[in-house]
C-alpha cells in the first residue's frame, strides 16, 4: 500500500509518503502515507493525541516532518529547495482557534494576503473578498473587527480569508471544536457547500455526522498511524478494527459506559461490579470513578 | 495550650483592632499637620520657593522655549530608542544566536550604566574621533545618547509584547503564504505595539524626566531645557523659585501622559476580558 515514488498523477493534490514526526523523544506520527485526489473530501478522525492535527499541520509545513515526503500539486513541499510560501498560497488553512487578525476588519483579513502576497490590486482583492464573505453569509459584516463577531462568525470569516487566496485545496484543523454547540451548524453548512462546489478538502474533525455525510473518504488514526481508511459508510458505519469501534462508541454515545474493550482487566472488574450490583450490594465505594 | 497564662487584658476582636488602628493613623496625621503649620514660617517659605517677582521673571517666552526644547529632546530620543529598541527586540527573538548575544550584551550594558555617563561620553565623542560631526547640535548628541539608553529598556518591553501575540497569528499569516518578515511586520508587530503602548508611554514619561540630565552639557541659552533653564535662573538670583516653576512645568507633560496610560490600560483590561 505504501508507495515510495510520487505518482505524478495530475489529479493528486496531496501526496504523503512515510511521514514521521517526533517532538523530542515522542514520536507523534509513525509513518503516514496517503493521497488526496482533486475534489476529494477526506475527513481525518481519531482520539485526541492520535496525531491527526500534527498530520494536517505537516501538510503545509507548519510542523517540520522528521522524515518522509509530502507533495502538494506535485510540488514537493518537504524539498529544501521548495518555495514553501508559494506552495502555501495554493492551500487554505482553517484553524481551531480561528486565528483571525484582530487588528484588521473582516474585509482586511480577507484582502491582506491577496494584496501583499499575490500582488492583486486593492479593488480586485476587495471584490473577491466580498464574494467570499457573501458565500459564508457575512457579506454585510466586512467592516466588523473580529472581536465584534461571534465565534461562529469568526470561523466563517476565517474560511472566507482562506478562500480569498483562490486556493486549490483547503485544510481544516478541528474547525468547530472551539465553538459553542449552537454555532457549529453554520460553519458546517459553509463547509458542506464548499465540498459540494468541488473543493478538495482535508478535514480533521470530531463531527461524525458531518464526516459521514460529506466525506468521500474517512481516515481513522490512532497512536500515530492510520488504522483504517475508506468510505464513511465502511469506516464509521461498519468499522473493521476494534480500536475504531471503541473510538466510535465513545464519540457517538458519550453517555455510554465505556468498557474499554482493549483493557480487559478493567472490563472484568466492571463486570464483577455489575454482578454485585445486581445482587443488591452497594459497590459504589469500590467501582472506579468515571 | 495557653490555659495556664491568664489573659492580662481583654483581647480585642480583629475588626475592633483594625478600627482602632485606623483612628490612630488619623490622629498621627492630624498631629503632623498641626505641627507643620505651627512651626513653618510661611513667609520665609514663600520667599525661597514662590517669590512673586521671581515667578514673573521665570514665566515667559523663555520658559516656553525651554518646555519646547524638553519636548524636542524627549521625542527625538524616544523615536530613536523605539526604532533601535524594536531592532534589538527582534534580534533577541531571532533564530540566529549571535544576534541574540549582541542584543543581550547591549541591553545589559546600557541598562547598567548611568545615563548621565553615556550622555557625557557621547558629547565628547568628537574629541575621540576627529572630524566626526554630530548633526543638529546639540539635539543630535542628546537624541542619540538618551535614545541608546532607552532602547535597552524598550527592547525588553517590545520583546515581551511580541511574545504576547499568540503563535496562531504567525501560523495563520504563514499559512496564507506570507514570508516570515512580512508576517512579523504586518501581523505580529502591529499587535505587539498595541499591547506595549501603555508601558512604552510610561517609558516616555521617564524619558521626559531623564532629558533633564543634559544639564551636564555645555548648552547655549536657546537650547536650554526646563531644568537647565530653572537652574540657571536659580543660580543667578540665589532663589529656588525658578527651579520650582520648572519642576511644575514637567507636570504639564507627564500628568496627561500618565492619565492616558491609565485609560489605555483600563481599555485593554476590558478588551481582554
Amino acid at each position: 500500500m505504501t508507495q515510495t515514488i510520487p505518482t505524478g498523477n495530475r489529479d493528486d493534490e496531496i501526496q504523503i509518503y512515510d511521514l514521521h514526526k517526533s517532538f523530542g523523544q515522542i514520536e507523534v506520527l509513525k509513518g503516514i502515507s496517503t493521497i488526496v485526489r482533486r475534489g476529494e473530501v477526506v475527513c481525518v478522525i481519531g482520539p485526541s493525541g492520535s496525531g491527526k492535527s500534527t498530520l494536517l499541520r505537516c501538510v503545509n509545513l507548519l510542523e517540520q516532518p522528521t522524515q518522509g515526503r509530502i507533495f502538494i500539486l506535485n510540488d514537493e513541499i518537504t524539498d529544501l529547495d521548495a518555495d514553501v510560501d508559494e506552495i502555501r498560497t495554493k492551500m487554505g488553512m482553517v484553524f481551531q482557534q480561528f486565528n483571525l487578525f484582530p487588528h484588521l476588519t473582516a474585509m482586511q483579513n480577507c484582502t491582506i494576503a491577496p494584496i501583499r502576497v499575490l500582488k492583486k490590486d486593492k479593488a480586485e482583492a476587495e471584490g473577491n473578498a466580498q464574494a467570499n464573505l457573501d458565500k459564508v453569509g457575512l457579506g454585510d459584516r466586512g467592516d466588523a473587527y473580529p472581536a465584534q463577531l461571534s465565534g461562529g462568525q469568526q470561523q466563517r470569516v476565517a474560511i472566507a480569508r482562506a478562500l480569498s487566496m483562490d486556493p486549490e485545496l483547503m485544510l481544516f484543523d478541528e474547525p468547530t471544536s472551539a465553538l459553542d454547540p449552537e454555532l457549529v451548524g453554520d460553519v458546517l453548512s459553509v463547509m458542506r457547500d464548499l465540498a459540494k462546489s468541488g473543493m478538495t478538502m482535508m478535514v480533521v474533525t470530531h463531527e461524525m455526522a458531518f464526516a459521514r455525510e460529506v466525506a468521500d473518504r474517512v481516515i481513522f488514526m490512532d497512536g500515530g498511524v492510520i488504522v483504517e481508511e475508506g468510505p464513511p459508510d465502511e469506516v464509521i458505519g461498519n468499522p473493521q478494527h476494534e480500536r475504531t469501534r471503541t473510538f466510535l462508541r465513545r464519540v457517538l454515545d458519550p453517555t455510554h459506559v465505556d468498557t474499554g474493550a482493549e483493557d480487559e482487566a478493567y472490563q472484568q472488574r466492571h463486570a464483577a461490579d455489575e454482578s454485585k450490583a445486581t445482587q443488591g450490594v452497594d459497590t459504589s465505594a469500590h467501582s472506579p470513578e468515571r | 495550650m495557653t490555659a495556664t497564662s491568664a489573659p492580662a487584658k481583654k483581647k480585642l476582636s480583629p475588626r475592633k483592632r483594625a478600627q482602632r488602628m485606623r483612628w490612630i493613623n488619623y490622629a498621627v496625621l492630624a498631629v503632623v499637620v498641626v505641627l507643620l503649620v505651627l512651626f513653618m514660617d510661611g513667609r520665609q517659605l514663600q520667599q525661597v520657593f514662590f517669590r512673586p517677582d521671581m515667578i514673573a521673571r521665570t514665566v515667559g517666552p523663555d520658559l516656553l522655549n525651554a518646555l519646547k526644547n524638553t519636548i524636542l529632546y524627549t521625542i527625538g530620543a524616544f523615536v530613536f530608542g523605539l526604532v533601535l529598541g524594536t531592532v534589538l527586540a527582534l534580534m533577541k527573538l531571532s533564530q540566529i544566536r549571535p544576534y541574540r548575544w549582541l542584543a543581550t550584551i547591549y541591553t545589559e550594558f546600557f541598562r547598567g550604566v548611568p545615563a548621565i555617563i553615556v550622555l557625557l561620553a557621547f558629547s565628547l565623542l568628537p574629541l575621540a574621533i576627529p572630524g566626526l560631526q554630530i548633526p543638529l547640535e546639540p539635539f543630535g548628541a542628546v537624541w542619540t545618547a538618551l535614545g541608546l539608553v532607552s532602547a535597552a529598556y524598550m527592547s525588553e518591553t517590545i520583546r515581551a509584547g511580541v511574545l504576547a501575540v499568540p503563535k496562531g497569528q504567525t501560523e495563520a499569516a504563514r499559512s496564507l503564504g506570507m514570508p516570515s518578515g512580512m508576517a512579523t511586520q504586518r501581523i505580529v508587530l502591529p499587535q505587539a505595539f498595541r499591547i506595549v503602548t501603555p508601558p512604552l508611554t510610561n517609558e516616555l514619561v521617564l524619558l521626559t524626566k531623564d532629558s533633564s540630565l543634559i544639564y551636564v552639557l555645555g548648552l547655549t541659552a536657546e537650547a536650554f531645557d526646563l531644568t537647565k533653564y530653572g537652574r540657571d535662573l536659580t543660580n543667578t538670583y540665589a532663589n529656588m523659585t525658578p527651579l520650582v516653576i520648572a519642576g511644575l512645568t514637567y507636570l504639564v507633560i507627564t500628568l496627561p501622559l500618565t492619565y492616558l496610560v491609565r485609560r489605555m490600560e483600563a481599555k485593554q483590561r476590558k478588551a481582554t476580558r
